[in-house]
């Protein structure tokens, strides 16, 4: 289709033209940019327009509404805006550690979007990232993996996860620390390797990674324990994933559960061994029976698994839960019990888990001993997550409008107008298929609020699509 | 979507029957093809659908013998497409060239052996299988390959697949080439598929074992099919010399301990008489890295490429692939055959479902209609779909196993489709 093609260059020209010869163009920031380096092979990403024009380049932002493209026609770059509804797909290509970046323009008026020179040792700059809101909602992959890009774009020698994450059903009601949300483990899973795999490989160097934990419960729980270094605030606890043998109830074979528990485990050992943590203290956390103690050595603590020998001033920490020794309702209210373990600043630094408990930002800034010379990053993490959690609540309710207009959608009246009909159906239920395509990690974890009437998965929507498709081809004159 | 336990829900007979999708992005156009787009202005385009999305298509064809590749028909312009009987519905994601690296590679530098990683990921008898592992056997050999790497991320499948698994490795692979394991993660026939290897590394977060067998509403496998398995892992535990006792205390609850002597030497029970205890009592076993490293289970932990070849004993060793931002190892052509494995199955399992629901909406329209030419048309688009469905069968043999799908099967399908077609 040589006109397409055409069409398609004429347009990728025109709009690096328009780049680089307008100041202050629709959609475009206040200054552009001259047309600057030449990239080495294939521009990675690509913007398909719903007229199914094509246009290549580099992502360079993306926002619920808009996307900032780095059009690269012939060699030649300009940077351009476009609207997302004009959109069918944006392709993005696999990262090519080849692949030299476009040097981007210097003066695009967008100072928060630049990226930011290389620092130099005497000031260190610091990115704290607050892990807030509901895991598996608020806090997924996908706007971790966002966060890690303005990251990325800042080159930080420090990054603070300072945890802080919901702990209750998400209508408010707060959980107790005896609720058990092991399974959100999975997703810790997928969140840490972004910050301890991706992230390094992106910046070519590993940052320093501080966990600040003020809540970390549930699947929170597993991430500071990827980290060498944690401190906690004085509220801080980490938790929530306790009583596990409980998790299945009496389903199935004792011996089939047990390898649930055991392969969990192992899952979640892994992580603490990750940190340099002793892994044993995973078993205290999560199973009832498991007795752990500590005595200290030398300044030092050593864990015991088993009861406390008093004589070398061994001291408990959780107990079998059996009998007498089972946390009473009131203990279990007031998070006071033994049975499992949660760790408080106390027990944090007196097992070696914390370095130190700081209740704010220039606190732990001191500790890690880089107040007096430090460069706090303006990020933008605050403005991705709010975004994040807003298009979570765009979606459903977009969901929750089309699932109505669905059901209104009356197949009905002359041929024509029952063609139209299921057409319409077709696409309602198409943009239905898209929303739960794109919000799968949160509605895998049941954090994403369905329609009141219920909501198909979406094999089942595309075989309804194809059963009105039938329905289609059987109503021929 | 719980498609797996779905899945073993319809079992393998003709009214429990689910479909796949066999979809391999990338490969080489159909000049045949015969894909039809009926657009609403009356044209009818055919070729090859190569991508879709929304509705909207592109498509490889011809005018007066000149090739259009990749034309573009927005969803608005469409009324029905008719795909070919052979073919399967395009993916959404863009084409990509396929792997460079399929040509031989030069000849080794002297001294320097040459090794490859391969990722074992995904649902055992799925995703993790023997197939692709025997299909890369000629490339390994043609480029003089001497150290394989099974780099391990599974939580388990299918207990069919195992022997298979264990005779790809032991027959094909350890005669060849030095095969060692490198586990992420290995639970469950993952770990039993891993077993038959004799040299285990870890990654720090690594974990193996939990190899209890069950089905349904965990329910374990029990009686005769339990003590055939832990025969089965006996022998193979002989075969990667490994003791029984070790697999026996992750498939059961047996304890597990061992002693050491003074060379270092450790003899395991399935007791709790050894000095070190491994696994209690009534408990499943799952290793970490630090405690199979404590064993000697694994000879060695680490998340790097370059301490693991130091680990193997070799100063260097030529990995062989593309370097790809954001991966520990280089891509070589294996790896990448694997991983287009890997998404063809995971396409075909996604659909698997929607396309058996499809085939039957077809037969039953078909059914219902008294019209011979409607009913004919309803025939030829169920002949489409079973036509997808066989092909998955052929291309991935374990899911029409698990799914029923034999060739019994697909001949009283063609049986009904043809006595529909009978005035």
């Amino acid at each position: 289709m040589k006109t397409q093609r055409n069409r398609v260059l004429a347009a990728a020209i025109a709009g690096v033209l328009a780049v680089a010869g307008a100041v202050g163009a629709t959609g475009i920031g206040a200054s552009v940019a001259a047309p600057v380096a030449v990239s080495a092979g294939d521009p990675p990403d690509q913007l398909v327009f719903k007229d199914g024009r094509v246009i290549k380049g580099r992502v360079l932002e993306e926002t619920e509404t808009h996307v900032r493209f780095l059009v690269i026609v012939a060699g030649i770059e300009g940077e351009q805006t476009y609207k997302k509804a004009d959109l069918l797909a944006i392709d993005r290509g696999p990262e090519d550690g080849g692949t030299k970046a476009a040097t981007v323009n210097a003066d695009n008026g967008d100072g928060a979007d630049r990226p930011e020179p290389a620092v130099d040792s005497s000031a260190p700059a610091v990115y704290v990232v607050n892990i807030e809101g509901y895991f598996g909602r608020d806090i997924t992959p996908t706007a971790v993996r966002q966060i890690a890009k303005d990251i990325t774009k800042h080159r930080p020698q420090y990054v603070i996860l300072a945890i802080d994450n919901a702990w209750g059903t998400l209508g408010g009601q707060e959980f107790g620390d005896d609720v058990n949300q092991f399974d959100q483990l999975w997703l810790t899973e997928d969140i840490e390797p972004i910050f301890t795999k991706e992230l390094p490989e992106t910046l070519g160097y590993k940052p320093k990674y501080v966990a600040w934990v003020k809540n970390a419960m549930g699947g929170a729980a597993f991430l500071p324990l990827n980290f060498s270094t944690i401190y906690f605030s004085s509220e801080g606890r980490i938790g929530g994933i306790g009583r596990l043998e409980e998790i299945y109830g009496s389903t199935g074979d004792e011996r089939v559960r047990e390898k649930q528990f055991s392969l969990r485990l192992g899952h979640a050992r892994g992580m603490a061994l990750n940190g340099g943590y002793d892994a044993r203290i995973i078993e205290a956390m999560a199973r009832t029976d498991y007795v752990l103690s500590y005595r200290i050595d030398n300044g030092k603590p050593v864990l015991i698994e088993g009861e406390p020998n008093p004589d070398l001033n061994e001291v408990i920490l959780t107990d079998d839960g059996k009998g007498e020794n089972e946390d009473t309702i009131q203990e279990r209210a007031r998070g006071l019990g033994n049975d499992n373990l949660t760790i408080t600043a106390d027990i944090a630094k007196t097992i070696g888990v914390s370095k130190g408990t700081v209740d704010d930002l220039d606190s732990l800034l001191f500790e890690l001993e880089i107040d007096r010379n430090y460069r706090l990053i303006d990020a933008r993490e605050e403005r991705i997550r709010e975004q994040w959690t807003r298009s979570i609540e765009n979606a459903e309710r977009q969901l929750r409008d089309l699932r109505q207009e669905y059901d209104q959608i009356q197949v009905a009246g002359e041929r024509r107008e029952r063609q139209a009909a299921r057409s319409r159906q077709i696409a309602t239920l198409r943009k239905m298929i898209s929303i739960l395509e794109r919000y799968k990690e949160v509605i895998g974890v049941r954090m994403f609020r369905m329609p009141p009437q219920g909501m198909w998965d979406v094999p089942t929507m595309e075989t309804i699509i194809e059963q009105i498709t039938q329905e289609q081809m059987k109503d021929r004159p | 979507m719980r498609f797996f336990g779905w899945t073993r829900q319809l079992g393998g007979t003709a009214a429990g029957l689910v479909l796949a999708l066999a979809l391999l992005l990338g490969t080489a156009t159909n000049a045949v093809a015969g894909d039809k787009i009926y657009l609403k202005d009356g044209r009818v385009i055919e070729g090859q659908i190569v991508r879709e999305l929304s509705g909207s298509v592109w498509i490889d064809y011809s005018i007066g013998g000149v090739s259009q590749s990749g034309a573009f028909f927005a969803a608005s312009a469409i009324d029905r497409i008719e795909r070919d009987a052979d073919s399967a519905p395009a993916g959404s994601d863009p084409v990509r060239a396929a792997a460079e690296d399929s040509k031989k590679l030069p000849p080794k530098r002297s001294g320097v052996p040459r090794g490859v990683v391969i990722t074992l990921e995904g649902m055992v008898g799925v995703q993790f299988a023997a197939q692709p592992l025997h299909n890369s056997i000629e490339w390994l050999e043609d480029n003089e390959i001497d150290i394989v790497v099974f780099k391990v991320n599974s939580g388990g499948g299918y207990l069919l697949e195992i022997p298979k698994m264990h005779e790809v490795i032991h027959d094909e692979y350890k005669p060849r080439f030095r095969t060692v394991a490198w586990i992420e993660s290995a639970i469950s026939a993952a770990a039993m598929s891993s077993h038959i290897l004799e040299e285990i590394y870890f990654m720090r977060d690594g974990n193996y074992g939990a190899c209890t067998g069950w089905s349904g509403a965990l329910v374990a496998v029990e009686g005769l099919e339990l003590e055939k398995v832990l025969y089965m892992m006996e022998r193979v535990s002989a075969q990667g010399k490994r003791a029984p006792e070790i697999m026996r205390s992750m498939q059961i609850e047996d304890p597990l301990s061992y002693n050491r002597n003074q060379d270092g030497q450790i003899t395991w029970y399935n007791t709790d008489e050894g000095q070190y205890m491994v696994n209690p009592a009534g408990r499943i076993l799952t290793f970490d890295s630090a405690q199979a490293a404590e064993c000697k289970f694994s000879k060695g932990t680490t998340n790097d490429l370059n301490t693991l070849t130091k680990m193997l004993g070799y100063n260097e060793i030529e990995w062989v692939g593309k370097q790809v931002s954001g991966e520990i190892f280089p891509i070589s052509q294996p790896e990448a055959d694997m991983r287009a494995w890997r998404e063809g199955v995971t396409k075909a399992e996604e659909r698997m479902g929607s396309y058996f629901q499809k085939y039957q909406l077809a037969v039953q329209n078909a059914a219902g209609t008294a019209d011979l030419k409607e009913r004919g048309s309803f025939v030829g688009l169920a002949r489409r779909h079973l036509a997808v469905i066989r092909s998955v069968a052929k291309t991935y043999p374990t899911l029409a196993y698990v799914n029923g799908l034999s060739d019994d099967w697909f001949r009283e399908q063609e049986r009904m489709l043809r006595d529909l077609l009978r005035p």
